[in-house]
């Protein structure tokens, strides 16, 4: 029961993979991880022409129209490719930034996003620390960001007298300085800005926290989208080596008790799988659960990725224990995974409430839309 | 090539028109709610303490129920006695009757579902015209496939069939026969071939469970009550036009039967599993719950909370593979397996751990009612066991779906 939509995504995703693959193989990957390539920015430059930056946005306006579901095709392949690069950060601002409506200049900046001309930062677990805003000036530095080197905006959480907010400020030598952290995921950017005395751009009030939770919403389901599809890629190596390698005159892949340790990480995938679809479609329908779903699907997917690159490791032998191979690198990503966005304690704890308010409401959130 | 051999399913005059609305999915829906919510209530005063004595008098009424609203088989095909029910309506029906909580089909799960499917595709005119009517009349059937010695082995069964003119002698012993003990008919795999390979020795008959030398006793099952049954055979004689398939090829006919256990039974599961959670929660929350303070506890409902809306998921997946006859079926089915069976025994544990010591009080009559956390727990014992073993899944998913060598 395929319709057009599906097979738009299909396709889509599709030409996504093959560049990709092309683009962004694993000895490339490898090669940007010992400093040895700009992938990071090759990657970027390569989505500015193939239009993916514009999967998300209507076709009117220039995109593709394929909206949140498009949006979850990127980044699935973009974590199969173990991709660097501002993707994550700078689509879930943008998608957060196009929904701040009222405001000629986040249009501008939506579409230099789009064009390819400014990359984003945004909080790497939204709802900690926020930077006090005095008088219309930030006052300190901010938490963690999920930020790239070549950010020219970062989305921070700000603190004023009306309570919290969320603040775009722009980066760079005469404002808020970048100061990088170094990860051990070295795919992924992260770092915190020095914003003493600088005003912001623009100041989104924050205090019944939906702004707040809008933002987050954005970045489970990319942080999912993106966890999933690296679960399916390195379980499928995984699969494969073990066909591939022999000992005891047989290929491991014959061997039960791995064949069943292997089964169970297609398992959870499918698992993680079904709940982020769940939480696409809410997104996609503007449930008033998309919240709720967005932040289990995340929480879901990061532990089935960590689930599976955690075993991967182990079932390569002393090959998977090795800098060369890409174990460690999916390793690392899923371990980071699992914070971006908030730990996942955070996001159950937050899931939690929200189902507790919708019971006794008497509101269902398990409809599912036939 | 189907002969009419039954009446479509009849509009019902008395105030329920529930098929007649099946064009419409919404007015469909109201309509099914409608009904269910009186006929459940009706039973509720009918039975008001749900004991094992009265399972069978209470499933043959809910089955009576049914059947007059044209509601007992509308899923089959009209040809049969059915209403050519659309999925999308069969889903709508499933959703409601977990939402109201009606009584599961337990006691029907092989009449309504493995008969037809077994005797639509490989009956003869003579035996559906028999056998499929009885059924919405609630004519219980049985499945005698496993034996003391095949259970995940299935197919080195060895009760044996000997032609004897125009009857097959059978002597052997089935076992785990769900429902046995009250059925009127058994679905029965035999070896008739010892010298062929284990698959092609293999014989399906329908036997009438009161010929002489049938003798069924009752198994007690984990919660204590008796749902299933041996079945020992001496020289039971089974007529030739009961076999179902020629001679040999009863494990090709046998596969179509198991593949009815693939649809709409495993969906019914997943939707009661929704309304179970939602119960539980919305109970904890009223009665103020020691648990709900507990943010480790907290944080694992809503874990599984989400595993179960994924695996409901999944499930409108399976359904709509079924109905295109997909060729990613299997797979669905292997997952949808595994996933909606160790749910149903995650959700139990978490329930009788939030509830602590009183759900290990054993309240009188605690085996009939499927809600109760011990019996969510310990029954689903019965969902990772049979039907193929959930070893036996994961063992499919990584050769037939994976391409992993065999061991
Ligand atoms: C509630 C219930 C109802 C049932 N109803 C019926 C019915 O109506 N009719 C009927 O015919 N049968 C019925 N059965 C029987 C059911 O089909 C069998 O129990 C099932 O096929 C498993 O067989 P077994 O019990 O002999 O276990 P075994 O096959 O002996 O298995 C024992 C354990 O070993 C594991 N195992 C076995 N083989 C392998 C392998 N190759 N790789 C890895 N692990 C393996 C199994 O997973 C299991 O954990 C029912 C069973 C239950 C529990």
């Amino acid at each position: 029961m395929t319709t057009d939509f599906d097979d738009l995504l299909a396709a889509f995703s599709e030409s996504v993979s093959e560049v990709l693959r092309s683009k962004c193989d694993r000895r490339t990957v490898h090669g940007y991880y010992d400093g040895k390539n700009d992938l990071d920015a090759a990657l970027w430059l390569t989505a500015v022409e193939l239009g993916w930056l514009g999967v998300g946005v209507d076709e009117a306006a220039g995109g593709l129209g394929l909206g949140v579901a498009g949006l979850d095709v990127l980044h699935r392949q973009l974590g199969a490719a173990a991709a660097p690069g501002p993707f994550l950060s700078t689509l879930v601002g943008a998608q957060w930034l196009s929904r701040q409506a009222g405001s000629g200049e986040t249009a501008a900046v939506v579409q230099q996003i789009v064009a390819g001309e400014l990359t984003l930062g945004i909080p790497v677990a939204p709802g900690g620390a926020a930077t006090p805003l005095r008088a219309g000036r930030l006052a300190g530095t901010s938490a963690p960001l999920l930020i790239p080197a070549s950010a020219g905006m970062a989305v921070i959480e700000v603190e004023n007298e009306a309570g919290r907010a969320l603040a775009l400020v722009a980066v760079g030598e005469k404002s808020a300085r970048l100061e990088g952290i170094e990860l051990w995921d070295r795919t992924r950017r992260v770092g915190r800005l020095a914003c003493e005395g600088v005003a912001p751009l623009l100041v989104v009030p924050d205090a019944d926290g939906a702004a707040g939770n809008l933002l987050r919403r954005y970045f489970a389901l990319a942080v999912a989208g993106d966890c999933v599809g690296a679960a399916r890629a390195i379980a499928g190596q995984t699969v494969a080596y073990l066909k591939d390698r022999q000992q005891f005159g047989r290929p491991l892949a014959s061997l039960q008790a791995l064949k069943h340790r292997v089964a169970k990480m297609f398992v959870a995938i499918v698992e993680a799988e079904q709940q982020l679809e769940h939480a696409i479609e809410a997104a996609s329908l503007e449930s008033p659960s998309a919240v709720l779903w967005a932040f289990l699907a995340k929480a879901s997917a990061s532990e089935a990725f960590y689930f599976v690159a955690d075993d991967c490791l182990q079932l390569h032998g002393g090959v998977g224990f090795t800098w060369e191979f890409d174990c460690h690198i999916f390793l690392k990503r899923a371990l980071l995974a699992r914070e971006l966005c908030g730990d996942n304690r955070a996001m159950r704890n937050l899931a939690a409430e929200a189902l507790a308010l919708a019971a006794r409401e008497g509101r269902s959130t398990a409809d599912i839309a036939a | 090539m189907t002969t009419v051999i039954a009446e479509p399913a009849a509009k019902q005059p008395g105030g329920h028109d529930i098929l007649g609305k099946a064009r419409n999915p919404q007015a469909f829906r109201m309509a099914a709610r409608n009904w269910l919510e009186e006929t459940v209530a009706a039973e509720k005063r009918a039975f008001p303490d749900r004991t094992a004595d009265d399972f069978y008098k209470r499933q043959q009424w809910w089955m009576a129920e049914r059947n007059k609203v044209g509601m007992a088989t509308p899923h089959w095909p009209s040809a049969y006695g059915g209403a050519d029910l659309s999925l999308s309506n069969q889903v709508i029906v499933a959703e409601e009757m977990a939402r109201v909580g009606a009584p599961p089909m337990s006691l029907f799960t092989v009449s309504l579902n493995h008969i037809p499917a077994t005797l639509i595709r490989w009956g003869t005119p003579e035996q559906k015209s028999r056998h499929l009517p009885g059924v919405s009349k609630g004519v219980v059937w049985c499945q005698g496939f496993s034996e003391p010695n095949a259970g995940s082995d299935l197919a080195s069964l060895g009760t044996r069939a000997v032609r004897d003119g125009d009857h097959y002698i059978v002597n052997g012993q089935k076992i785990w026969s769900s429902y046995s003990m009250y059925a009127a008919h058994c679905i029965l795999l035999t070896r008739t071939d010892p010298q062929a390979s284990k698959h092609k020795g293999i014989t399906y008959f329908l036997m009438d469970m009161k010929t002489p030398g049938v003798e069924v006793r009752p198994l007690r099952q984990v919660n204590g009550s008796a749902k299933f049954a041996e079945i020992f055979l001496t020289d039971v004689r089974i007529p030739v036009e009961n076999r179902v398939g020629e001679e040999n090829q009863g494990w090709t006919v046998a596969q179509t039967t198991l593949s009815a256990e693939r649809g709409i039974l495993a969906f019914d599961a997943g939707e009661r599993l929704r309304y179970q959670m939602e119960a539980f929660h919305a109970d904890a929350l009223r009665a103020d719950a020691a648990w709900l303070q507990d943010p480790e506890m907290t944080r694992e409902f809503a874990r599984l909370f989400a595993e179960m809306q994924g695996c409901r998921r999944l499930l409108r997946r399976l359904m709509r593979e079924n109905e295109a006859n997909a060729a990613s079926t299997l797979e669905t089915v292997v997952y949808v397996k595994v996933i909606n069976t160790t749910l149903k025994r995650k959700v139990g544990d978490f329930m009788l751990r939030a509830q602590g010591l009183q759900d290990q009080f054993h309240l009188h009559g605690a085996e009939e009612r499927p809600d109760q956390p011990m019996n969510v727990y310990i029954t689903s014992f019965g969902g990772t066991i049979a039907g193929g073993s959930n070893e036996i899944m994961l063992n499919v998913l990584a050769e037939r779906i994976l391409g992993m060598p065999k061991s």
